[in-house]
């Protein structure tokens, strides 16, 4: 049975990795949304701080291996980057509760190194203000 | 790692150098067992950490303190990391993306960042001569690129790694 679909008008964030972030140079890499089933969280269940807080014991993993930032989209926006893109993709975002985080949704569409770049351009970044940078 | 397969492919002259690929490659790799011995002394069945693992000297001459430091990072990674998707990084990895280095010298004044793949392979990131974003990710017998300016999005064999210098050569001149 096919999972409900995000609304268009929400916007939705994915973890970032300190490994996908070259904070020197202020390049990310396509890791960050490349691949299938990838995981995002929904902004209109969790804020930014809550989503960290339960982020950060799933997915740290030594002291600098830690996720240090969130990158922000809208729905909308998501799905006519995929659109727009050289070869076009329909993309959608499915409702995928989890007890540990009920924000959390999946991307199910087989995200392309290009079209995750395209993607990454235009999120707007949230780092972890309460890490020490 | 099949390197005999390196020296199966097809003949050209690249870089004005009037030898041969084959002859380049094979040059190159008659000192692979000195030039490996910082990979292999870590790469036996027995050892399970990746402490002992050296950025290469090439690699730090081009991706700088930055590019070591994250290096360093990366190599303390255990199997597991990210919520137990990523894998430790791949020494073939390493080798893969110090054989591209070496032909590619000039890499360094576009300040190439360095990243570790899901996978446990090392990826660059860095921008091209009209300011689009190059991206190359280096597995253990291949690489994977994404060229901006070219909408180009495929897979070279570690076996044809001077078609991809060739590539990113274009691209940077």
């Amino acid at each position: 049975m096919p999972r409900p679909e995000v609304s268009l008008k929400e916007n939705i964030v994915r973890a970032i990795h300190r490994a996908w972030w070259d904070e020197k140079e202020n390049r990310k890499e396509s890791s960050i949304f490349k691949g299938q089933n990838i995981s995002v969280s929904r902004l209109s269940i969790l804020s930014i701080d809550e989503l960290f807080k339960i982020l950060h014991p799933q997915l740290d993993s030594s002291p600098n291996g830690i996720v240090i930032g969130l990158g922000e989209i809208n729905v909308r926006r998501l799905k006519e980057i995929g659109r727009e893109f050289v070869n076009p993709m329909e993309l959608s975002v499915e409702k995928d509760p989890l007890p540990e985080n009920p924000a959390h949704a999946e991307i199910p569409q087989k995200i392309t190194r290009g079209l995750a770049k395209a993607i990454i351009k235009e999120l707007d970044f949230h780092k972890d203000k309460n890490l020490d940078f | 790692m099949n390197l005999d397969l390196a020296f199966n492919q097809t003949e050209f002259f690249p870089f004005g150098t009037g030898k041969s690929t084959t002859d380049l490659f094979k040059s190159q790799n008659e000192n692979l067992p000195k030039q490996n011995n910082e990979l292999l002394k870590v790469g036996t069945k027995n050892s399970t950490s990746n402490d002992k693992l050296l950025f290469p000297k090439e690699l730090i001459t081009i991706f700088g303190e930055n590019g070591k430091n994250r290096f360093d990072e990366f190599k303390s990674y255990q199997e597991g990391w990210y919520g137990g998707q990523g894998r430790k990084i791949s020494r073939g990895s390493i080798f893969f993306l110090k054989q591209f280095a070496n032909y590619l010298p000039e890499l360094k004044l576009h300040r190439p960042s360095l990243f570790i793949t899901l996978a446990g392979n090392l990826s660059i990131g860095f921008e091209d001569r009209n300011g689009k974003s190059v991206e190359i990710e280096f597995f253990s017998n291949k690489a994977e690129y994404y060229f901006e300016s070219l909408e180009e999005e495929d897979e070279n064999k570690l076996a044809d790694i001077f078609e991809l210098v060739e590539k990113v050569k274009s691209l940077l001149n």
